[in-house]
């Protein structure tokens, strides 16, 4: 039954802010070969028929998070989906992630995402004298934070988030998953510090826990799992039971 | 600061994911819930308005605006009123039991929980409005 694909069509938002007012699509029909990823083919495009295609990528194997795109009707690493799994008919659809401001093409502005990131102090908060070789953890401690630490930062989650697309001053769901992270990081002792940033309404109590994120997530992480375990820890702070 | 370049004063944003054929069931539940819970914030006030009757026209008053609303049109708008208590309600009960931490893992199960439950109470439900509406004339 398998016909084999020769050719598809790739529908890519246009957008110049030196000629456009408005985004527009452009279609190119391109050659397939067997398992080729939508990135490939916007390669193909910028190699043979418009350099001035500009989109993100780098490490091209879903690790480094920069090629994240609404990729027909779905959030994903241009890098990892390949075409034949993103056809609808015979066409392949590519847009910027929504919401965010799109500075050309495919490539949106994310200081807003970063900004939120770096609100939630991203780092190990210890200030202890360390110890001569390293802060040991068991490995029960470490698996705790099992999930967090496979986050790539590719802000499909933050584009995602009906709570942060009508307020970007809502932390997102990136920004809690690194929150929780340190949150349950044995070594860590910044949980107070925390849970001032997180227990507010830019923070865990505007998830309306709608599960975009989840749905959107291309590293399979569940944020709203995060965030519900924070949220409940700022419950408890808000009500005085953490000191 | 060079804010002239600055990607906030482009306006242009991909709208894509709005389009309700790529809504998955979260983001359903939430826009069915921000739906119905506005429908019931419109019915309390239309409910403030026809039992404040009573102080515009007294017993009198009150008689004959309980009167007038027994009609067909009434009886479709509580059925919709119906509609949108049974799944914000049932739906609120699932969303209290998710920020208590349950169900975190299977968000899909409980959305179609909730969609199921609503339909069987809206299904048993409907049968007496159904009722309703053929026993009144359409307009008193
Ligand atoms: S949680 Fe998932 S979707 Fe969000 S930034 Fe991390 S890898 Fe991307
Ligand atoms: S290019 Fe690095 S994640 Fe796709």
């Amino acid at each position: 039954m398998t016909r084999v694909m020769k050719e598809f069509k790739l529908r890519v938002f246009r957008y110049d802010p030196e000629k456009d007012a408005q985004h527009h699509y452009q279609t190119w029909t391109v050659d397939y070969r067997e398992g080729m990823t939508v990135l490939e083919a916007l390669l193909w495009v910028f190699e043979k028929k418009d350099p001035s295609l500009a989109f993100r990528y780098s490490c091209r194997e879903a690790i480094c998070g920069s090629c994240a795109m609404y990729i027909s009707g779905r959030y994903a690493l241009a890098c990892k989906v390949q075409v034949k799994d993103a056809l609808e008919g015979d066409t392949v659809t590519v847009s910027p992630l929504p919401h965010m401001r799109v500075i050309k093409d495919l490539v949106v502005d994310q200081t807003k995402f970063w900004e939120n990131y770096a609100r939630v102090k991203p780092w190990l908060i210890n200030d202890d004298p360390a110890p001569e070789r390293e802060r040991l953890q068991s490995p029960e401690d470490r698996a705790r934070y099992n999930m967090e630490i496979d986050c790539i930062l590719c802000g499909s989650c933050f584009a995602s988030c009906p709570s942060g697309v009508t307020n970007e001053e809502y932390l997102g769901p990136h920004a809690l998953v690194w929150a929780a992270r340190f949150f349950r990081d044995s070594r860590d002792k910044g949980d107070r510090e925390r849970l001032e940033i997180v227990a507010n309404e830019y923070g865990v109590f505007r998830c309306h826990t709608v599960f975009n994120c989840v749905e959107a997530c291309p590293k399979h992480l569940n944020p709203t799992e995060s965030i519900q375990e924070l949220k409940k820890a700022a419950m408890a702070y808000k009500l005085g039971l953490i000191k | 600061m060079a804010k002239v370049d600055s990607a906030s004063n482009r306006p242009v944003r991909n709208y894509g994911d709005l389009n309700p054929r790529y809504f998955r069931t979260g983001m359903w539940s939430f826009v069915l819930h921000r739906i119905s819970g506005i429908a019931i914030s419109v019915f309390l006030l239309l409910h403030i308005w026809e039992i404040t009757s009573v102080v515009r026209g007294g017993a009198e008053g009150f008689t004959s605006q309980m009167a007038s609303m027994a009609a067909k049109l009434w009886v479709v708008g509580e059925w919709l009123l119906f509609l949108a208590l049974t799944f914000h309600g049932i739906n609120g009960i699932r969303l209290i039991l998710l920020d208590l931490g349950w169900g975190v893992h299977e968000h899909k199960r409980g959305f179609w929980t909730v969609f199921v439950i609503s339909a069987i109470i809206i299904a048993v439900g409907s049968y007496f409005f159904v009722m309703r509406f053929l026993a009144y004339p359409w307009a008193r």
